[in-house]
């Protein structure tokens, strides 16, 4: 009952809401009711046994409606809920167009709840596509001057992403033995001709890798997180962002555990140059959404470091950075979104002082410190522990991806205090003076994110507590301190040999 | 664990009863909460919140919670005291356990470690009395109060904490504390190049210092210090390989970072744009954070010979360069903050040449009287309205007392007899003279140690001797609340070394830690104070160097061109890296991108113009579409799949 109240929830709203008149503050409280409702029921789930529910849907193509919640999906399940609450907490009370916008807001919910839940490939595929299509109208309807070209890159992307997904669920469902399945009960257990399963590997690889997104294949990740107004670029970051690294942990490293064993060290070098390249390039921004989203991609550089490295510690990483992730981009995006709206501009060279307790933004800059000292990794804060458990995991089967990832994390510490010293010190401008203050529907969003944030960081167990069953089962090499030993291609996935 | 301060001899517990006493030693692991409480309770006064009462409250409350647990320090020392046998007393609670890594926070409590809390916390009490009368004006109190004990508060877990990741995650804190205290005033420019220096330059040394965490776990299988030195003493010293030397050298980065050591140094320099009592604080109990972790990892540094070389070639190169570019400072806070690098030199080096107690000895006797020097300079800049030591002069008429306070901290920070100082250097010289170099690494400790007299005597001179100038002719008395402190750590520091001898630390032979070799320290000291005295307490014209030798002066004054050196080695490959991946995003990822969706719309509008309206081309297309696809199946299908 909870997976399809999960589902359902957000569907029945984005139905609703198109019905009822153009009034916010209505609209906003109709789009909070599934959204919390949905929270809700994902935090009663956590920590429970796994559960699943079967219902045929179109048999002949092997399309059901297979849906289940165990260690992997339901703190992400949870967390999309979240960040969808969030956005629409967040969003401007004079929001243009608040109807399509909170309708196509719940839409994406459920594309994204669809994918988390779905126990089918094909299902998978479905929800995997349907985030793609509200994404694109939120992001060319609402966001900046540039959103038109932002969006026609997001779909083009998106559209590659999905057909490559599409050729490699296909080819799995199809040449998976005797008649074809998409349940992922049949693809975890089937073994691929090599052959098939190197181009399988790579479809699903790009796709993903389309997705997350990672160094070459990030080309709509600027642009779009940059065009996109804030509770987009939140959504897009927090949420949107996850499909990428949940397809890979249950894709390529589910279905296909051979081909990740020997292909891993070419993952962790990608990994690790979109580690560093994302940083560097944040480094020379002058536009705070832009630099964000370049230090977004730096950070997913590191999960897919982790993600090569599959250890359970790793994966337990990228599970845990996939949360820390959300919650941090969420936040900063949230704010850049609050500056942006009091002093007008995001562009750092026309911004100084902010810090300042009476003239300037005190409370939005204090809180935008404490996410950019999280996504640097500073201790104390969600971003540090994954960040850790990656390092500490990858290190030993790829010690010089892992040394990279580091210097990556000292340049985003660069970046972190050239925009706050920028940005938040100085003097404060004159002629710029005087800035409205936030006010407490504004703050709210941001500080229930960097609570979040904070409890994250003291007690990992928030971040780490629920998916180690899942993913111990999905790893695929032993901790580095116990002696790593890497299973050949030709062993059995599931067994860590000891 | 090591024991870091050897004594010989108990304190005496107080008249209570024994259960009472112990209790206080057993809850020590509270004395980091009470200033952590209170840098919390700060944040109330953030703007919008509290506002009605001003910001005085929020430094009263700060100044209190410190008190509280300077008290709860010294009952704790005392009840240790009185019980020694009930220590080492530990304490624990696990705080990440996943995927079979467990991480504890384990903490012990030993006689050391509550000596340097009282010192933390002592020292912490009476810098923020002082800042209550150095910022009197000020209106970012609760930002400033707050981080002083967020400071006090990691300094103090990280003395109670017996593990390395622990010291890590505390040493990465406290570089974030720092960059917010040194940019208490924001908007001023070089306050915010400071702070961003500050907490670039530390960081760089805590990364390095994690990537040494990250890959010695695998190696030792824990990061507790405790079982660290019992996985050491089961190892042959220089039996290690290449790769673990490594990482034990990427250990020592975090110390070298914290105590400002080359070519980590440049950020304790710049960190003097933060308020003076911060710098009290920094210069001399921060400073030896970074030394007590190196301390606590010596035994495993011990087993490279690599790693001792390059502590004793960094800890020799900083002590006397260190001391050299402080003689070429005109602030005074400058001068002072090299001399901090300089001593934790030596420090380095006595844990190179692989004896902790002496190290040890070293960073017992080094910050009260570094406390005390700073704090005398401190009312002196607050009354004269500047740190240039070119402006100052003739104060001793006007300010004897706190040049008293002055004098006795920088006797204190040299080889003087009878202060703690002498006898902690001179068992450094006595450990180069055993060591397979002891000329050179002995003629470096005296050198050092004569150039570190010298800058000391300079900088007296420079503000008390010689005649009044321009901004010391009416030097305002200062508020009591600033000279209250300063003469009270001034009587603790007189009574150093009388507390040294009698509990042990240093025999008493006749004066205090005489032996082999005091003779000549004693010379350097003189010497170099003397040279310095003749220069400089009166104005002469040898204290302007030649014309010839203007250039080296102007290169030490200017740190070496340290700063130069970073902005065009790392700075600028940072800079050119991230300008050569931003021209390929633009040019490359961006091009294509732009391209191919420029592409995309234009095919769409010339397809729009293609279109007929018959079905029949519809179908045409649909069917080369589904061709196209079932041969592209056909090739990755097997043949037995088609069977």
């Amino acid at each position: 009952m909870a997976l399809l109240l999960l589902l359902l929830l957000p569907a029945l709203g984005a139905g609703l809401l198109p019905l009822l008149p153009e009034r916010q503050r209505l609209l906003r409280r109709v789009a909070l009711v599934p959204a919390l409702l949905q929270f809700t029921i994902g935090l009663s789930q956590l920590g429970h046994p796994p559960s699943e529910l079967h219902q045929v849907w179109l048999p002949r193509i092997g399309l059901a409606l297979d849906l289940g919640l165990d260690g992997l999906s339901a703190p992400l399940a949870v967390l999309i809920a979240l960040i969808v609450l969030v956005t629409v907490l967040a969003t401007p009370a004079d929001q243009a167009r608040p109807r399509l916008f909170f309708s196509l807001l719940l839409a994406t919910d459920v594309g994204l709840m669809g994918a988390v839940l779905a126990r089918n490939a094909l299902l998978f595929l479905l929800a995997y596509e349907l985030v793609l299509i509200p994404t694109t109208l939120l992001l060319a309807v609402w966001g900046g001057p540039r959103r038109a070209q932002a969006a026609i890159q997001y779909v083009m992307y998106g559209a590659a992403s999905g057909l490559a997904l599409l050729g490699g669920v296909l080819a799995l469902g199809w040449l998976n033995g005797d008649g074809f399945s998409f349940a992922f009960a049949d693809l975890a257990a089937m073994q691929l001709p090599t052959g098939s399963s190197h181009w399988v590997f790579a479809l699903l690889v790009l796709s993903f890798g389309l997705k997350l997104p990672v160094v070459p294949l990030h080309g709509w990740q600027p642009l779009a997180y940059g065009q996109a107004s804030s509770p987009v670029a939140m959504l897009l970051s927090g949420g949107v962002s996850i499909l990428g690294g949940y397809g890979l942990l249950r894709f390529a490293i589910g279905f296909l555990p051979d081909e990740w064993i020997l292909w891993s060290p070419w993952i962790a070098g990608v990994g690790a140059l979109t580690a560093a390249y994302g940083a560097l390039n944040a480094i020379v921004q002058s536009d705070i959404r832009r630099l964000v989203a370049y230090g977004s991609l730096g950070h997913m550089g590191l999960l897919v470091v982790a993600l090569a490295a599959a250890t359970p510690l790793s994966l337990q990483g990228v599970v845990a950075q996939l949360i820390a992730h959300g919650l941090i981009s969420a936040l900063l995006f949230h704010l850049v979104g609050l500056i942006e709206a009091k002093t007008g501009s995001i562009q750092i060279p026309e911004l100084a002082g902010l810090l300042n307790p009476y003239r300037g933004l005190p409370f939005t800059l204090g809180l935008f410190l404490l996410a950019l000292m999280a996504s640097a990794g500073i201790p104390g804060l969600a971003g540090f522990v994954p960040e850790f458990l990656m390092f500490e995991a990858s290190w030993t089967p790829f010690p010089v991806a892992t040394l990279l990832c580091l210097i990556a994390s000292g340049f985003t510490a660069v970046y972190a205090v050239r925009l706050f010293n920028r940005v938040g010190f100085g003097r404060l401008d004159n002629d710029r003076v005087d800035y409205p203050a936030t006010v407490w529907s504004e703050r709210f969003p941001a500080v229930l994110l960097a609570s979040l944030v904070v409890v994250g960081g003291l007690w990992p167990g928030l971040l780490v507590g629920w998916s180690e069953s899942a993913t111990t089962a999905l790893a695929l090499r032993r901790e580095p301190f116990t002696a790593l030993v890497a299973i050949a291609p030709s062993a059995s996935p599931r067994q860590i040999p000891s | 664990m090591i024991l870091v301060f050897a004594t010989t001899r108990a304190i005496p517990g107080p008249d209570c009863s024994p259960a009472m006493t112990l209790f206080f030693a057993q809850t020590a692991w509270l004395v980091p909460l009470y200033p952590l409480l209170a840098a919390l309770v700060s944040l109330a006064w953030s703007p919008g919140f509290i506002w009605k009462t001003g910001p005085r409250p929020c430094g009263y409350f700060n100044l209190t919670m410190v008190s509280v647990a300077f008290a709860h320090s010294l009952l704790a020392l005392l009840a240790a005291n009185a019980h020694p046998e009930a220590l080492p007393l530990h304490f624990g609670w696990t705080w990440l356990q996943t995927a079979g890594l467990s991480i504890g926070f384990d903490g012990s409590i030993t006689q050391p470690a509550l000596i340097a809390t009282l010192f933390v916390t002592g020292v912490h009490v009476l810098a923020q009395i002082f800042a209550i009368g150095y910022l009197e004006m000020d209106w970012g109190w609760p930002r400033f109060f707050g981080s002083l004990s967020f400071f006090e508060a990691g300094l103090c877990a990280l003395l109670l904490t017996d593990s390395l990741f622990f010291s890590y995650v505390i040493l990465e804190l406290l570089t974030l504390g720092t960059y917010l205290i040194v940019g208490t005033w924001y908007n001023q420019s070089l306050v915010v190049k400071g702070a961003r220096d500050a907490f670039l330059t530390k960081r760089i040394g805590d990364l390095i210092l994690l990537a040494g965490l990250v890959a010695i776990l695998p190696v030792t299988g824990t990061w507790n210090f405790g079982a660290i030195a019992s996985w050491a003493a089961a190892q042959t010293p220089g039996s290690l390989p290449l790769s673990q030397e490594l990482i034990l050298l990427a250990l020592v980065a975090g110390p070298m970072g914290k105590c400002a050591q080359i070519p980590l140094h440049l950020w304790l320099d710049e960190a003097m744009e933060g308020p003076l009592p911060s710098t009290v604080l920094r210069n001399s109990v921060v400073v030896a954070g970074g030394a007590w972790v190196l301390l606590k990892l010596q035994p495993m540094l011990a087993l490279s010979p690599l790693v001792t070389t390059v502590l004793v070639v960094v800890g020799g190169t900083t002590a006397l360069v260190g001391a050299l570019i402080a003689l070429a400072q005109i602030d005074i806070k400058r001068a002072l903050s090299f001399l901090a690098s300089s001593w934790m030199g030596l420090l380095f080096l006595a844990v190179g040449l692989g004896d902790p107690t002496v190290a040890g000895h070293l960073l017992l006797v080094y910050p009260l009287p570094m406390a005390l020097v700073l704090m005398a300079v401190g009312t002196v800049i607050v009354s004269n309205v500047t740190q240039d030591l070119t402006q100052l002069g003739g104060l001793w008429s006007r300010r004897p007392l706190v040049g008293l306070a002055f004098l006795t901290g920088a006797g204190g920070l040299m080889a003087l007899p009878p202060f703690g100082g002498f006898a902690a250097i001179r068992e450094l010289l006595e450990l180069c003279s055993a060591s397979s170099q002891p000329l050179l690494l002995g003629g470096f400790v005296l050198v050092t140690n004569g150039l570190m007299a010298a800058g000391l005597v300079r900088v007296f001179g420079l503000i008390w001797g010689g005649r009044p100038s321009v901004f010391t002719r009416r030097s305002a008395e200062v508020l009591w609340l600033m000279v209250l402190p300063t003469l009270v750590l001034m009587g603790v520091v007189l009574h150093l070394p009388i507390l040294l001898a009698r509990y042990g630390v240093f025999a008493t032979t006749p004066l205090l830690g005489w032996g082999p070799q005091a003779v000549p320290l004693l010379v350097s000291t003189l010497l170099g104070g003397g040279v310095s005295a003749v220069f400089y307490l009166r104005p002469h014209p040898l204290a302007q160097l030649p014309s010839a030798l203007g250039g080296l002066q102007h290169w030490l004054a200017h740190d070496m061109n340290t700063e130069n050196f970073y902005q065009r080695s790392v700075v600028a490959l940072v800079v050119g890296l991230a300008r050569l991946s931003s021209w390929t995003d633009h040019q490359l990822v961006d091009g294509f991108t732009g391209a191919t969706g420029e592409a995309a719309l234009q095919s769409a509008r010339r397809l729009s113009f293609t279109t007929s309206g018959r079905t029949q081309t519809y179908t045409l297309t649909l069917l080369i579409g589904v061709v196209l696809m079932a041969a592209w199946l056909l090739t990755i299908v097997p043949t037995t799949l088609l069977r």
